[in-house]
């Protein structure tokens, strides 16, 4: 199953490499936010509204990337889970009738429901929050 | 409960915010005491917003798993509760969705969602309230913002609603087909035709994680539109601030207003997506928990079924769509009596079978029980009092016990008796654990007449005054046939039985044939119908 999940990687890490560069002009933008303060803070308006000027232009690039970085998380969840059920059904009809007899139908329903949702909330997302919180951290340091 | 619970964490925020504006006035101040002094109220406020955080999450917890339980409650009570007629209108495993996949999207969506507005919320008003108090122009043109900004979100609600419904649509159809494939994998491998399931299952995949990822998309995709929108009021408020620092309003005072502001507007658009969220996820709710209205007429259903004398129907005409089914017919069931109904493949048998058992009560006509019409009898009623033999028997992965007493608080002389009158006592003499034997998925470790005889022995224990049985014994083999056909016709029960086979000295027990041809019934004595048939060496 961990192979089957780990064929999201590619898609893993391309969704985190569109996030850093989001991630990076947000933190290119609170760094003009600091500075919009400080020209705020001073009354030096024409340099005040010059940052945030380019504070607008910023964030206008920020939206497509920040919606591209949602797609590709979107992508890699959307991928990986395919992967992770594709390889689950193809084991089951892999199987002997015997074998396949051998467990309760609504045990094979229920790895496919719910133990499907607990692979997407609790190993897919966690991975990529995992990933999306050490970027954050690298990123404000 | 819940709501404190998600307000404990407003408060400290709150404190949070405030405690960081002196920080950043202490600079102003400029005296070591006096950010000792703040540095110190941080960190008590620090210590106590660990305090609420724990407390928090054990009240919310708490009324979640409550909550989550009474949802499960009511849903199952919904599938228990519907009529047969209802609950037939879909496939089992569209419900066994109901009870998995929407229960985890409304724990998913609907809890997530729930507490975050509470909590973004509850930052809102009291950010709001707050600015109201140090500056009252300022207040109003963030709650101006905040109404725009709610009304854009609302241009968002309805794609949500949908595609949240779409989500759980495909995942009843990829619990049904995956349920039917796995159901027939047997016959599908000994056919060597599941490469052809294997793909319908992937396609079944692909649809539903495809719905699933156009939810998560929009739903992700209009928080950060949102978040931009508020970035650009965020720099408005910096201005306005800025210029009030300018004329002269201290440090402490404008950084506090400033992160107020920031509470006001980005609190707003936390909550804008999720209340989308939410009201898609209530939908969810309403779906598997809302009782489906009856499809029948106006009677009142309060009348019990009492079957004492007989089961009078008159006149009666049925049709499936456009096609004519039974046409004006009329006869009489005794109590006691034996029926066997007979009649060539799609003359309307079971359509008998399901009218007499209130399946069906789309008719014209009357079906009488003791004089009490149909249509005001109370269904539960009426399946205290009758049993079901179907060709198909359903058994519980349980024991035999269990199977046979389905569950009701008989004593285990009372099953066994049913057990032995339905010709269980070999079998149950040959397992180790005689009635507490436990059977496999659906029986798959009993025979085709001893999957027969435990329904047998429901009907025994039962005591039902009225026994329809539909071909029950056409898959058995002969000998088999006979001795089930046999045991039916000992019973003490009204039976009103389909059956295709004719079982020499046996079939001629039964008391009358009802003969369905053309829509039309015919009534004979069953010892003279046979009799005529082996005159004839044919069917009448």
């Amino acid at each position: 199953m961990k192979r089957a999940l780990n064929k999201g990687v590619p898609f893993l890490i391309l969704a985190l490499l569109i996030l850093s560069i989001a991630v990076s002009i947000e933190g290119y933008v609170s760094i003009k936010i600091m500075k919009i303060i400080d020209y705020g803070l001073d009354g030096n308006m024409e340099l005040f509204k010059k940052e945030s000027f380019v504070a607008f232009i910023l964030v206008g690039i920020l939206l497509p990337l920040n919606i591209l970085a949602t797609v590709t998380r979107g992508l890699y969840i959307n991928k990986s889970l395919i992967k992770a059920k594709v390889y689950y059904v193809d084991r089951l009809f892999k199987k002997n009738i015997n074998e396949f007899q051998e467990e309760n139908n609504a045990k094979y329903l229920s790895a496919l429901t719910n133990d499907m949702n607990n692979i997407e909330g609790k190993y897919l997302i966690g991975i990529y929050e995992t990933g999306a919180s050490l970027i954050r951290f690298l990123v404000s340091l | 409960m819940y709501i404190l619970a998600c307000l404990l964490p407003v408060l400290d925020q709150s404190l949070v915010n405030f405690v960081i504006a002196l920080l950043i006035g202490s600079i102003q101040v400029g005296s070591m005491d006096y950010f000792i002094k703040t540095s110190l109220i941080t960190i008590g406020v620090i210590i106590l917003g660990v305090m609420l955080f724990i407390i928090s999450r054990f009240m919310r917890i708490s009324f979640m798993r409550d909550i989550l339980l009474e949802v499960r409650l009511l849903a199952f009570d919904k599938i228990i509760n519907s009529s047969y007629k209802n609950f037939s209108q879909k496939s089992k495993d569209t419900y066994i969705s109901n009870l998995i996949n929407d229960i985890n999207i409304i724990e998913r969506d609907f809890f997530l969602a729930l507490i975050n507005i509470i909590y973004n919320s509850g930052i809102y008003i009291v950010s709001l309230a707050i600015i109201a108090f140090m500056d009252f122009k300022f207040a109003l043109i963030s709650f101006f913002a905040s109404i725009i900004l709610f009304l854009i979100s609302r241009t968002f609600e309805k794609r949500t609603i949908r595609l949240q419904e779409e989500v759980s649509d495909k995942n009843e159809k990829f619990a049904v087909d995956m349920s039917n494939t796995f159901n027939g994998l047997e016959i599908l491998k000994l056919n060597r035709i599941e490469d052809k399931f294997l793909i319908k299952a992937l396609k079944s995949i692909t649809g539903l994680e495809r719905k699933k990822f156009n939810y998560n998309v929009y739903t992700d995709g209009q928080g950060k539109i949102m978040g931009l929108l508020g970035f650009a009021f965020l720099i408005g408020s910096l201005i306005y601030i800025s210029s009030q620092f300018i004329e002269g309003v201290s440090l402490t005072e404008t950084a506090f207003m400033f992160q107020l502001a920031n509470g006001c507007v980005f609190n707003i658009i936390a909550v804008l997506p999720l209340v989308n969220q939410l009201k898609s996820s209530v939908r969810i709710f309403d779906k598997i928990t809302e009782k489906e209205e009856g499809l029948s007429n106006n009677f009142v259903k309060e009348k019990e079924f009492i079957f004492d004398r007989e089961i009078e129907v008159k006149n009666l005409s049925f049709r499936y769509g456009e096609k004519e089914i039974l046409k004006d017919i009329s006869f009489k069931i005794e109590k006691g009596k034996k029926y066997l109904l007979k009649g060539a493949s799609g003359a309307g048998k079971s359509t008998l079978i399901k009218l007499l058992s209130m399946i069906y009560d789309t008719y014209t006509g009357e079906i009488k029980v003791d004089g009490v019409d149909y249509r005001e009898i109370n269904e539960k009623s009426l399946n205290s009092n009758v049993s079901f033999i179907y060709q198909d028997v359903f058994l519980f992965e349980d024991t035999i016990f269990n199977n046979i007493a389905l569950y009701k608080p008989y004593t285990e002389r009372e099953v066994l008796e049913a057990a032995n009158k339905a010709g269980l006592g070999d079998l149950l003499s040959k397992k180790e654990n005689g009635i507490y034997e436990m059977l496999e998925e659906n029986g798959k470790n009993l025979s085709g007449g001893e999957r027969q005889r435990i329904s047998i022995a429901r009907a025994i224990i039962k005591n039902s005054s009225l026994l329809f049985i539909d071909e029950a014994t056409s898959s058995l083999d002969e000998e088999l046939g006979r001795k089930i056909e046999e045991t039916i016709l000992s019973l003490d029960s009204t039976v009103v039985a389909i059956s295709h086979r004719y079982y020499e000295g046996i079939s001629e027990k039964y008391d009358y044939v009802l003969e369905i041809r053309n829509g039309q019934i015919n009534q004979y004595p069953a010892i003279e119908y046979f009799q005529e048939v082996d005159y004839e060496k044919g069917s009448k």
